[in-house]
């Protein structure tokens, strides 16, 4: 049985040149185990991102379902679902969207905080130290490489100890050694959770078993 | 990690919007605290201020600024009454008790009261308070004084020492000269408790001191072969200065009835008809009522209080616009930077903060920034009233309090929280609006 299941996902946007809706979903089904590391190959443009937004709920699609162990995402109020998110789904983005005014260590607890949850301070810390930050902990963004802000995002990403982990081309503002490195750190942390990475670097998608290609998952 | 503590990081991010913001709240606050200070201050002033005499009887002018004059110990006098008038109310069987007040020397800045002994002993500063003395005791003969506490305390002087009146004040473009009596030194020998009041900061001394100074002795009654003359340095005792004439006659009556009898009879013109007109003829004071007015101090306090109520109503007015215009400042200082903070607000979003919480955030800035501006707005309230309290007393004789906090202050401070509230709303609400898709990238 699928961890995770879409199904029949439309998703459409206003195309203000056509003056009409233009469809950038068009997903009948698509079927992840639980533990299952996916790669998504696409084109820019193609409808990868707004997927994971679909998935991680910040926007909702026009219809279809979004089942993720037994709760369909999409019948939730936008608060449950901001909610369910936080609880459930790590999201790591390309170019880290970390808060320029916090340090890591606030950074990866600011994660833990709309979870309901409660912040834990000395989880976080050890996050960090996983990531090998252990004396990046009050720096600010500004002040971390960009190798490093990713490995704060991924620290954040599973700071409440999601079910999926998202990850929206996260080593495109990377060099190839801190790549490689942000990579096995994020295949590390995701263990035995879903893990669901777009990319179009064919480096990345050839370190994953399963290699979707969005085009053809894809009817738009 | 609180949603307290992203808003103070939003707040410190900020820092130089965030200072100027609260600093104009706090003009604003500071503003409505002094006026709301001052006016209660003076009114608890005015009203807390005697009016142990039902009358007072002075030269026919200006009733308000004979009341100035005699309880608040500013303005000049109207002019002058008989002493014979003073003498007249001693005898009159419906007065409770009367006191001469003379204005005339002063010692630096403060003025000489030439009155009675019994002034210190029968009459009241304050509802319900007695004079008092902090050292020594009243004045009882010819050149003693005492001292109001502000006097003492601004001149250092101590009970036994001596000291001059002066009179006249010397103009710095020599056009005028003060004149100081040399000639006749004064002792202390009292010094009065604070009473809270204008009498803290005035001189008193027996009237005939006052006149002694100026006016000629008595004739000597005829087994007195003492050489009288300004040359002559023997003591004299009250009843050998002449006293000719007073600023005023302070009256207490033993019943109101008696102070609306005499003060119809010398206010208003004596009626045609033959048989009142006959009574009044025979009234005790009606022979001093020529050029005399009798002053309901109640009354005159109680218009002047009319007066500076509108005068303080205007100013009120003038401190909500400043508090409006600072409020306004909250929030286009906060409605400005939703543009920069859209990413950071969608970043949230995305990790699972809902719109109510950003509303929330916002919200909170704007109150905490309203909160530290209402504070040190008290404070700055506070100290604009302190450094205008010395001015009130010299000009005003009015005394007060400034650093006061009543239900008023807590109710300014608490609507100025809750106007900050209103104000961040609109910014709270865009960015409760964010699209977060759109500006999760940083192109967007």
């Amino acid at each position: 049985m699928s961890f995770l299941s879409l199904s029949n996902i439309i998703k459409t946007y206003p195309d203000p040149e056509k003056g009409a809706s233009k469809k950038v979903l068009d997903i009948p089904h698509l079927e992840v185990a639980k533990g299952e590391h996916i790669a998504i190959a696409g084109t820019s443009g193609g409808g990868k991102t707004t997927l994971l937004h679909c998935i991680a709920g910040i926007i909702r699609p026009d219809s279809g379902s979004i089942v993720l162990n037994g709760t369909d995402i999409t019948q939730l109020s936008e608060r449950k679902r901001d909610r369910f998110r936080a609880n459930h789904i790590g999201y790591v983005y390309q170019t880290f969207n970390l808060i320029q005014g916090f340090t890591a260590l606030e950074n990866v607890m600011l994660g833990m905080l709309f979870s309901g949850k409660g912040v834990d301070r000395a989880k976080a810390e050890g996050l960090l130290v996983q990531m090998g930050l252990k004396d990046r902990l009050k720096y600010k963004p500004s002040q971390l490489s960009v190798g490093q802000q990713q490995r704060v995002s991924i620290a954040r990403a599973v700071a409440n100890d999601p079910d999926v982990i998202l990850a929206d081309e996260p080593t495109g503002n990377l060099d190839p050694a801190s790549s490689e490195e942000a990579l096995s750190l994020l295949k590390e942390v995701a263990k035995d959770k879903i893990l669901l990475l777009v990319s179009h670097e064919k480096d990345v998608l050839s370190q994953f078993q399963r290699v979707v290609s969005l085009s053809e998952i894809n009817k738009a | 990690m609180t949603t307290l503590s992203i808003v103070t990081k939003n707040l410190r991010k900020r820092l130089l919007a965030t200072v100027l913001t609260t600093f104009s709240i706090a003009l604003g606050a500071g503003l409505i605290i002094a006026i709301l200070t001052i006016q209660s201050e003076t009114e608890k002033s005015f009203n807390q201020t005697s009016v142990g005499y039902d009358l007072i009887l002075a030269a026919k002018g200006s009733q308000l600024q004979t009341t100035l004059n005699t309880l608040y110990h500013i303005e000049t006098s109207t002019g002058i009454v008989p002493y014979a008038l003073y003498e007249a109310t001693q005898k009159d069987p419906r007065v409770e008790y009367s006191f001469p007040f003379y204005v005339g020397d002063s010692y630096m800045q403060y003025r000489v009261i030439g009155t009675s002994a019994e002034y210190l002993e029968k009459a009241s500063p304050r509802r319900g308070m007695s004079y008092a003395f902090r050292e020594g005791r009243n004045f009882s003969t010819i050149n003693e004084a005492v001292l109001g506490s502000m006097v003492a305390d601004q001149t250092g002087f101590k009970v036994g020492d001596t000291f001059f009146f002066t009179h006249g004040v010397k103009m710095a473009d020599g056009g005028a000269e003060e004149f100081v009596h040399e000639d006749h030194p004064v002792t202390i020998v009292g010094i009065l408790e604070p009473t809270g009041t204008a009498n803290d900061r005035v001189i008193f001394s027996a009237v005939q001191t006052t006149h002694l100074v100026h006016a000629p002795y008595q004739e000597p009654a005829a087994s007195d072969d003492h050489d009288h003359s300004h040359d002559d340095e023997h003591d004299h005792s009250l009843d050998e200065v002449v006293v000719k004439n007073l600023d005023a006659v302070l009256v207490k009556y033993k019943s109101p009835a008696s102070a609306l009898q005499v003060a119809g009879m010398i206010n208003y013109p004596v009626p045609a008809n033959p048989v009142i007109a006959n009574n009044l003829r025979r009234d005790p004071l009606f022979a001093y009522r020529e050029g005399v007015m009798a002053v309901s101090p109640a009354v005159q306090i109680a218009q002047l209080m009319s007066i500076v109520g509108n005068i303080d109503w205007v100013l009120k007015v003038i401190a909500v616009l400043v508090v409006i215009v600072a409020l306004f400042g909250i929030l286009v200082a906060i409605y400005n930077t939703m543009e920069e903070r859209k990413r950071d607000i969608a970043i949230m979003r995305s990790l699972g903060a809902s719109r109510g919480r950003i509303l929330r955030i916002i919200i909170l800035e704007a109150a905490i920034i309203c909160f530290q501006g209402s504070l040190f707005g008290l404070m700055l309230g506070w100290s604009a009233t302190a450094a205008v309290a010395p001015y009130l007393i010299t000009s005003a004789g009015i005394f007060i309090e400034p650093f006061t906090f009543s239900l008023n202050h807590a109710l300014v401070l608490l609507i100025l929280v809750g106007l900050g509230i209103i104000a961040g709303t609109i910014p709270a609400l865009k960015a409760y609006r964010t699209d977060v898709a759109a500006h999760l990238s940083p192109t967007n």
